[in-house]
């Protein structure tokens, strides 16, 4: 997880991403205001039908208890709609944000490890929809709804109010003079609390690992006593981590008990009226409630804004591509001073790589493991920037081509393909209802598979061998009759007759095809590749 | 501890700090509703105008009560901690002890997902503990104290706080608890169905590219975020709800015990210096409950967590485990197996298998998924008995041998070896504690991973694992190789170890893998019966028969 940043900066960069954010805010804030307003009537009336008791006079009670029932209801319906306006209006957000996540994942694969990206694509957008629709509102609110009671104090009761204005104003200062280190205590406890569960997680799901090397029983009393060294060492953390919520705790009821005394005295000299004094009575706890929900969600916003900053930084990202039309005929291709840097990791290749592909023509990377072809066959295909060089379509920067219809044009056998669908229908449709049987069923033949449209194959094509596996990739790719064909290792897991069935298909195909092989192929000419030299031989 | 549940055990256990974290918490709620009561009664008995000393006991209290509820609020935080720390500490090792005989072979098929459902759940029972059983305990005995003290000054106020107080603190928790639950199972499986479609995102997502398919996918997006928002609309319109009837029958109780305290006022049963003290009474012990209810919505699916936990307890283990140790033969025998059968769920999945792995033996084990290798690999392995037919390594039945013993002669490497967040030495070392750097850097080599360790920014000290750096699936399968040829057990089993990798690198690592262990038996489970090395004998499991294969006509 990357460093987070300031909640502002961040809030103003989720802004910028919807402009539903700013009204979900809105709503949120509005609705919680109103049931401030709503909670203050309702202390004024009560306030008030005890003070005419107290008093006798009956004048008044039935206005009073009108004015309290209808207060009553309008914190109903603030309270009541709070959550299921402002989850309504978050919704679309945390849609938006999910859809751009799954556009970027499709297009520049994962952002960091596979498990990291699902996490932050599902919980991760999960978690800056409750930032969004819950922690930021109350935060907005424990600003807000403080200023709002100590106004009306203020109006009633000077005194009061300055006494609550006080504490509240300390609380600031005792949260920086115990608070810093609180803070760093508060989040270590947090750490420590997620590495015990990580850790407890690690040991179960790697258990048959443990077992296999009779390591378990070591693992699982491991288990125990980290759980009770952590226990012991976490009380001294403990007790500085919950000073500021004690700081908070005092500084309210010793408000509330210092305003009660004040209101006392004040009452005994005749210089306040009961009702106004049991109003202000009711209302000063008021003051510190927003301030204590707001700091009881910081542990799940802190979640949030991780996820957010690391989404948002991958989601800014500029797109990949430029705006020239792709050809509109098989093209040819030329590869010119082409560097690449290894799939996954930062090694590099040494030398660049040149070719001249005529249009129509069948050429072959060959080279050992690890030297690159699939990395190349990802940059023609768009799929990977060469980390220097260039890729010519037709004479054109392919850096400038609009990347989709290139890709259309384009089909790709990938080495490891993972063939999603049910049906062998549906997995060379792969969602193009477009493709008819007719034609699936003569590519099915040209690369000697014979297998019925409506089988059912398993998760993944789990129930087919590795060599139909293979094949039908293959078919999936010559059905969408695309005008540059990219193969990675077509051949592989068949036996030699299938294979060289295979190798014939591919050289009766029209369009100009780039084959990775380590068997012999009738090619036009290979380019093949090497850690350190790179020949372009015909 | 089988008996009582883990989660019982583990409680009794923290007793001392639950027992300091619950008065903590009383302390804190009878705080609260002692200032409540005693300001009210401070300031309406100031009204009277009385002599100033007579206000002396209420004032002190006033101030004793906000001391004390600051303090308990510290007490009950730090306590609570403290022992929600200990007891799921304690719940976890507990469940980890439970599962150490289950898996792999006792959860059922999908083995992984049960352990990952398990991880999740005691999460839950976490948040049952700490979020919901604790403060409504405490709320509900202040209650208590309140509806006694209101009671007291009003009889009948008494009734009507103890109606409001069962209505937002039982009734209203109960039914949310009841009504979101749907809507709460829908949302669990939604998440873990978009899991698996950005899974299929991340790792297959350039294919769907290729093939213009990815507007199929988010189709598929906008179709689960559709189910989801229609069960979360439904849950938060839920918690709207109860929200609203919390804050609504709060008010009317507050009104009907103001309504109860001037009809006792006109009959002379109590002082007006009191008059304000039932319905504050009232205000702040309805405060202190009223936002539980909400937070309940859908709850009860983490009490179907304890519970799926607690029945852990009650699996059946997969292997029988003889009391002592039995006796083997100094140096590893050859391994028969006689007549194997197994059945799962009434489906014969291995039928009367014979089958031997003696010295120099390489054996391919091919055959299409479901055909039963894996079941025969964990019988081997013994981390599942046979329902019939018998298995001995060398002259000692594995009838009379605890697994582990079994587990000294026989290794079985399985098609997705657990990554551990550690570092790459460390996920070796699993396999042998006391292995060396140079030990270390040949078991890569000869698994075929000296290429990784070359790009791995920090040599042997990566870490691995979690979120950090990610292996791909063939690269996880032979660093569970690596492990295993640290160890080099004398008989041993992998399942798909070259799986991932090109022809040409398959064929090197598969020889080297045979090379080192041509002192002993080696079983390699194969999707496609491969023709990557020189294989003493190829067997093809098929629905649950062996068959022996003739060498050329493979595949």
């Amino acid at each position: 997880m990357s460093r987070a940043e300031r909640p502002s900066a961040l809030l103003g960069r989720l802004r910028r991403t919807s402009p539903l954010v700013q009204r979900a805010l809105f709503a949120a804030v509005v609705l919680g205001l109103v049931s401030t307003i709503a909670i203050i009537g309702q202390a004024v009336a009560l306030a008030s039908l005890l003070g005419s008791l107290f008093h006798h006079p009956h004048a008044g009670i039935v206005r009073d208890a009108t004015l309290f029932i209808g207060a009553t209801a309008l914190r109903m319906l603030a309270v009541g709609l709070a959550e299921p306006v402002t989850s309504r209006i978050a919704s679309p957000i945390r849609r938006e944000l999910r859809r751009r996540a799954l556009r970027q994942v499709l297009a520049d694969g994962p952002m960091s490890s596979v498990d990291a990206t699902v996490q932050l694509c599902t919980r991760g957008v999960d978690a800056i929809e409750n930032y969004i629709a819950k922690y930021v509102p109350s935060l907005v609110l424990a600003a807000m709804a403080p200023v709002l009671l100590l106004g009306w104090l203020a109006l009633h009761d000077l005194w009061s109010a300055s006494i609550v204005l006080v504490s509240v104003l300390l609380l600031p200062v005792f949260m920086v003079l115990l608070g810093l280190e609180a803070k760093e205590k508060m989040e270590q406890r947090w750490r420590e609390q997620q590495e015990l569960a990580g850790y407890f997680g690690d040991v179960v799901r790697g258990m048959t690992v443990l077992k296999s090397f009779n390591r378990s029983s070591d693992a699982v009393k491991n288990l125990d006593e980290v759980g009770e060294a952590l226990q012991r060492t976490t009380m001294g953390t403990l007790r500085v981590a919950f000073l500021s919520s004690f700081a908070l705790e005092l500084l309210s009821s010793l408000a509330t008990a210092l305003v009660a005394l004040v209101l006392g005295l004040r009452l005994l000299n005749g210089s306040l009226g009961l009702s106004t004094a049991l109003a202000v009575l009711l209302l000063t706890p008021e003051v510190f409630l927003p301030l204590r929900r707001s700091a009881a969600q910081f542990h799940a916003s802190a979640d949030g804004i991780a996820a957010a900053t690391d989404l948002l930084a991958n989601l800014e990202k500029p797109h990949r591509g430029g705006t020239a039309p792709a050809p509109g005929r098989v093209p040819s291709l030329e590869i010119r001073d082409v560097r690449l840097t290894h799939a996954s990791r930062h090694a590099t290749q040494n030398a660049p790589i040149n070719a001249t592909i005529p249009s129509g023509s069948l050429v072959g990377v060959v080279g050992p493991s690890g030297s690159g072809k699939s990395t190349l066959l990802r940059v023609l295909c768009g799929l990977r920037e060469p980390l220097s060089g260039a890729v010519l379509v037709d004479g054109v920067d392919l850096a400038s081509i609009d990347l989709v219809s290139w890709q259309k044009r384009v089909a790709w056998l990938p080495q490891d393909p993972t063939l999603p669908g049910e049906t062998v229908r549906a997995v060379v449709q792969m969602g193009d209802d477009s493709i008819d049987d007719q034609s699936i069923v003569r590519a099915l033949h040209q690369v000697g598979l014979d297998l019925d449209l409506n089988r059912q194959l398993g998760e993944a094509s789990a129930e087919l061998s590795a060599g139909q596996r293979r094949r039908l990739a293959l078919v999936r790719c010559i059905v969408r009759s695309p005008l540059v064909l990219v193969l990675d290792e077509p051949t592989a897991h068949l036996d030699t007759e299938n294979a060289q069935l295979v190798v014939d298909a591919i050289s009766r195909l029209p369009m100009t095809r780039i084959v990775a092989t380590h068997r012999p192929f009738l090619v036009d000419q290979s380019i093949s590749l090497a850690p350190s030299a790179v020949t372009n031989a015909n | 501890m089988r008996t009582r549940g883990v989660v019982r055990y583990a409680l009794e256990l923290e007793q001392p700090a639950l027992r300091r974290a619950v008065l903590a918490g009383l302390l804190v709620t009878l705080s609260t509703i002692g200032l409540a009561g005693t300001s009210a009664w401070l300031i309406v008995r100031s009204a009277q105008e009385p002599a100033v000393l007579s206000l002396t006991v209420p004032m002190g209290l006033v101030q004793l009560f906000a001391l004390s509820k600051a303090a308990g609020r510290y007490v009950e935080r730090t306590q609570t901690h403290r022992s929600a720390l200990g007891v799921m500490g304690h719940v976890r090792a507990s469940v980890a002890r439970l599962l150490e005989p289950l898996v792999p072979a006792g959860l059922g098929p999908n083995s992984a997902d049960v352990v990952d459902v398990v991880v999740r759940d005691v999460d839950r029972v976490q948040d049952l503990l700490t979020a919901v059983a604790g403060p409504l305990l405490t709320s509900m005995f202040a209650g208590l104290v309140a509806v006694a003290v209101a009671g007291v000054i009003v009889p009948w106020t008494a009734l009507t706080l103890f109606a409001g107080l069962l209505l937002t603190a039982v009734v209203l928790p109960l039914l949310a608890a009841r009504v979101g639950e749907s809507s709460a199972n829908e949302m669990d499986l939604v998440r873990s169905e978009m899991v698996s479609l950005f899974d299929r995102a991340a790792q297959g997502g350039d294919e769907y590219v290729m093939a213009g398919a990815s507007v199929s996918l988010e189709r598929e997006l906008a179709t689960l975020e559709d189910r989801f928002d229609k069960a979360l609309h439904g849950r938060t319109a839920m918690m709207g709800v109860i929200s609203g009837l919390t804050t609504l029958i709060s008010g009317l109780c507050v009104i009907a015990v103001v309504a109860l305290t001037a009809v006792a006022l006109r009959q002379g049963q109590v002082g007006p210096a009191l008059v304000a003290v039932p319905a504050l009474l009232g205000v702040s012990v309805l405060e202190l409950v009223g936002g539980v209810a909400p937070s309940l919505v859908g709850f009860r699916g983490d009490r179907v967590a304890l519970m799926r936990l607690e029945a852990l307890a009650n699996v059946e283990a997969p292997v029988k485990e003889p009391a002592e140790p039995g006796a083997m033969d100094s140096v590893a025998g050859e391994l028969v197996a006689t007549g194997l059968t197994r059945t799962f769920d009434g489906h014969r999945v291995l039928s009367n298998i014979s089958f031997d792995l003696a010295r120099g033996d390489v054996v391919m084990l091919g055959g299409p998924s479901g055909g039963g290798k894996t079941t025969l690999a964990r019988l081997l392995a013994k981390f599942l008995d046979p329902d019939g037919g018998s298995l001995r390594i060398g002259s000692s039945p594995y009838d009379d041998l605890q697994s582990r013993q079994v587990r000294e002669r026989v290794g079985f490497v399985d098609d997705a070896p657990h990554v551990f967040a550690t570092s790459l030495a460390g996920n070796l070392r699993i396999a042998k504690p006391t292995a060396t750097v140079e030990e270390l850097e040949a078991a890569l080599e000869a698994a075929g991973l000296s290429q990784l360790l070359a790009t791995m920014p920090e040599g042997l000290d990566t870490q691995l694992g979690g979120s950090a750096t990610g292996l791909s699936g063939g690269e996880q399968r032979r660093l569970g190789v690596a492990r295993e040829l640290l160890v080099r057990r004398p008989i041993v089993i992998f399942d798909e170890p070259t799986e991932g990798l090109d022809e040409q690198t398959a064929t090197k690592v598969m020889s080297s893998i045979v090379e080192r262990y041509r002192d002993g038996a080696v079983l390699v489970i194969s999707h496609w019966g491969t023709d990557q090395v020189n294989a003493t004998r190829r067997v093809e499991l098929r629905d649950g028969s062996l068959g022996e294969l003739d060498v050329t006509s493979a595949r």
